[in-house]
């Protein structure tokens, strides 16, 4: 295996990435785009470690920073990190990435481009796939819900509630619980989100939930009639899971986790950035078969 | 001119650094260590910009990861503090056999700052700046086995091992995760027996600690303060500032207050 810096000039800024392939002939690139905004190398270098997993003689990875994040040039503006990854969920690294991919495909001989995203680099991958032709998306709990620029506010789904519910029911039994409520330590702004839930459903209210994003969640419709291979992993005990039943597994994908397309799957009690060896080898395990499919394909 | 690539040691393993400053006027190289695990990731950006404001003052300063950390090569369970040390050593060697390097600094922040120190045990460092070390080894591993607890009770909704146990899985071989990051016995017991206050102990080299606090009462411990008081190459200070190695909920990239102490401790140096 082989790992090489690159750069490209976008805009006269110089943005940089990391290749890493095995023979200069593959044909196939997965690209890990940024999570959130944690720069190339991923959450406790996951793309770093899936990116020397996956490759072989057709497949070879890249890493990429784009605009003021990791090695690439300028400085992040200030600000509330809630706000920069709404950014970021709206499309903030989207012409950047564009640029860089143009750049792989023209100059370095690749074919076929898959995006790797986790939370905000999935949201990122579905917007760069409706500017430049894209063979597949592999999106690991990817965000459905736009982050708040208010905590307080933030919306929660049906799923959520009742999790949070069957939480708080069991302490309704317990002292400590109690004690937790009348010294102030509860978490009130769940409570009340729980009793407004069930209010919702209670009185079957047509009202939606705030903050979805409904840009990602049309081009999720779009890809899927487009028919771009999708693979969708997700964690078993992240919101994320809970966000995407409610949100999108019903309405988009009929509730059905997989047809000729895409895939949806979900690993037993694994957490939003798959910290533990055993889900991410779970997780490399779909992929190399995804990214198998996509190479038979070719 | 700036490089950005992969240094290869005696065992072929890979290192990632970067090399920045003007090829002219350079005699002083600063090697900057970033903290490690996670707190990398969250420190990359102050890490770059601090070692992009070293390099605006005609400065030649190079940043790397660690062998098993960002873009170098993999670890396994042998890796050690000293393997870390050895990154440091390989890289000054390299830079020296292509840039004209009279002195030799080295900048630290967090556990990056004691393995400066380490470093400076076999390294002629001419000056030393610490920013918020690890006073104490065995109390930054506590820390870290702290986010075990959380990723526990997240998946499985129990602490099914305690601290306890998870060091006695770790002193048999068997390896702990910490936020997606394997944890050995080597590394272990390297971090857990350092402390600050016994690495300071017959050091040559001119040091500068800075520590940090989020309230104005920031109290350096009096131990450093005695010691400080019987060495004169030994300067403290101290800066009201959010630690921001963990997850923020503000983003501050430029830290302008923190790199004008750092510029300040460096020239308290001399």
């Amino acid at each position: 295996m082989s790992e090489a810096v690159v750069d490209f000039n976008v805009n006269n800024y110089r943005l940089f990435g990391v290749h890493t392939f095995t023979s200069i002939d593959a044909k196939l690139a997965v690209i890990f785009l940024p999570a959130g905004l944690k720069y190339h190398v991923g959450p406790h270098r996951l793309h770093v470690k899936f990116a020397r997993r996956i490759i072989n003689d057709k497949i070879c990875a890249y890493r990429i920073d784009p605009y003021a994040i990791g090695e690439s040039d300028g400085l992040l503006k200030s600000g509330s990190v809630q706000n920069i990854w709404r950014d970021i969920e709206e499309g903030k690294f989207v012409p950047d990435i564009v640029s860089m991919i143009h750049h792989i495909k023209t100059q370095k001989g690749i074919d076929k481009v898959v995006l790797f995203g986790i939370c905000g680099g999935a949201v990122t991958a579905e917007y760069v796939a409706e500017k430049i032709q894209i063979d597949g998306i592999i999106s690991v709990n990817t965000a459905c819900l736009l982050s708040s620029s208010n905590k307080s506010k933030k919306q929660i789904t049906n799923k959520q509630a009742g999790n949070i519910f069957r939480n708080y029911f069991k302490r309704a039994f317990s002292f400590d619980g109690w004690r937790r409520f009348f010294s102030g330590q509860s978490d009130y702004n769940a409570l009340i989100q729980i009793v407004g839930n069930l209010k919702r459903r209670v009185l079957r209210s047509r009202k939606e939930i705030d903050g979805i994003n409904t840009k990602y969640l049309k081009l999720l419709s779009k890809c899927k009639e487009r028919k771009v291979p999708h693979l969708f992993i997700f964690g078993e005990r992240d919101g994320r899971w809970l966000e995407f039943q409610d949100i999108a597994l019903k309405n988009i994908f009929n509730n059905e986790m997989s047809n000729n397309n895409y895939d949806i799957h979900v690993i037993q009690d694994a957490n939003h950035e798959l910290h533990l060896k055993e889900w991410q080898d779970k997780a490399v395990d779909l992929i190399n078969i995804f990214l198998e499919n996509e190479v038979n394909d070719a | 001119m700036s490089i950005r690539g992969f240094l290869e040691d005696k065992d072929k393993r890979k290192i990632f650094y970067t090399l920045d400053g003007e090829e002219e006027n350079n005699s002083e190289l600063w090697i900057v260590c970033s903290p490690i695990f996670e707190e990398k990731v969250f420190t990359y950006s102050f890490i770059k910009n601090l070692a992009d404001n070293l390099a605006s003052k005609k400065n030649l300063v190079c940043r790397f990861d660690y062998l098993g950390e960002g873009d170098s090569d993999n670890s396994d369970a042998a890796l050690s503090v000293n393997d870390w040390v050895g990154n440091i050593k390989n890289l000054i060697s390299h830079i020296k056999c292509m840039r004209d390097v009279t002195k030799v600094n080295i900048v630290g922040l967090r556990l990056g700052a004691n393995i400066a120190m380490e470093a400076a045990k076999e390294c002629a460092f001419e000056k030393i700046v610490l920013l918020a070390p690890i006073d104490i080894g065995e109390k930054y591993i506590n820390e870290l086995l702290r986010f075990n607890l959380s990723t526990q009770l997240a998946a499985f909704r129990k602490v099914k091992y305690d601290r306890g146990s998870l060091k006695d899985s770790l002193l048999a071989g068997q390896s702990v995760n910490i936020l997606g990051y394997e944890l050995y016995e080597r590394l272990f017991l390297d971090i857990s027996k350092l402390s600050l206050r016994e690495q300071l102990d017959n050091i040559k080299s001119k040091v500068s600690i800075i520590w940090f606090d989020k309230t104005d009462k920031i109290s350096i411990p009096s131990r450093y303060l005695e010691l400080s008081s019987k060495n004169p190459n030994l300067f403290l200070s101290s800066l009201k500032l959010v630690s921001f190695w963990h997850e923020p909920k503000y983003i501050n990239v430029e830290r302008a207050e923190l790199i004008q102490k750092v510029t300040e401790a460096i020239d308290d140096l001399g």
